[in-house]
């Protein structure tokens, strides 16, 4: 395979266009790792883990399978790193879902609610790694050393809040100014907010 | 207790819904109702809060 040039942005694959990578961050062309992350994340939500080939991502962005050894070292770290990622993205759109809502207190949680339901079907594949652990036991040892506690500060954030909604439904109005600091603490992918 | 009975819960319909939990899958009466049967169930936490 031929050399890429720095700034070829370009892929075999015609339809990873700059609209695809919108749908995960900001940048409409984002670094080659970045890309990696994000392709992976397409591919094991559609066909999961087991069947996941990262020779499908290498394939489609026309980068060699050394390349991925060279940015996260093996496909299980790259699998590994792909979910910390979503995981955090996860619980950031729930926290966005609470902020597009209007501001009542049932409003707010009946959108994180439903913001769980749609974005854990979004995770599609994700699901086996995040709540079957055991289903992909090497995976989930590097998930655990090397990210267990980026996410469990998000997820005890995300339940902290949710102590917050549940306040708010009790006293019937929303308290105090909602913080929910997205991006803090963790490289979290988010495209621009829509509401 | 109510953000663990909250979380628990709607990680439950969260998970049914996306995995296409095998044995409920292909019933067509879940099938056709998949979307009333999750709004009710969400408007009962709700109603339980």
């Amino acid at each position: 395979m031929a050399r890429r040039k720095l700034t070829d942005t370009s892929h075999p694959d015609s339809s990873l266009t700059a609209g695809f990578w919108l749908t995960f961050s900001d940048a409409p062309q984002p670094p080659m790792r970045d890309k990696i992350i994000f392709l992976t994340f397409d591919e094991v939500a559609k066909v999961g883990p087991g069947l996941f080939n990262v020779s499908s991502v290498c394939d489609r962005l026309g980068i060699t399978l050394p390349m991925i050894n060279h940015y996260f070292g093996s496909r299980d770290e790259l699998l590994a790193e792909t979910a910390s990622v979503f995981y955090a993205r996860y619980i950031g759109q729930l926290w966005e879902a609470v902020e597009c809502a209007p501001r009542d207190p049932r409003s707010r949680i009946e959108a994180w609610m439903r913001r769980q339901i749609e974005g854990t079907k979004e995770l599609g594949g994700w699901g086996g790694i995040y709540n079957y652990p055991v289903a992909m036991a090497d995976v989930a040892q590097i998930l655990e050393r090397k990210y267990g506690d980026m996410m469990r500060e998000r997820f005890e954030f995300n339940l902290m809040g949710l102590g917050l909604l549940i306040r708010d439904v009790r006293a019937g109005k929303v308290s105090g100014k909602q913080s929910t600091s997205r991006r803090s603490s963790a490289k979290i992918f988010l495209p621009m907010r829509s509401c | 207790m109510s953000v663990s009975a909250v979380s628990w819960a709607t990680l439950g319909v969260s998970v049914w819904n996306s995995g296409r939990h095998l044995p409920s899958a292909g019933i067509a009466d879940v099938d056709a109702r998949r979307d009333a049967l999750i709004d009710a169930y969400v408007n009962r936490i709700l109603d339980t809060i």
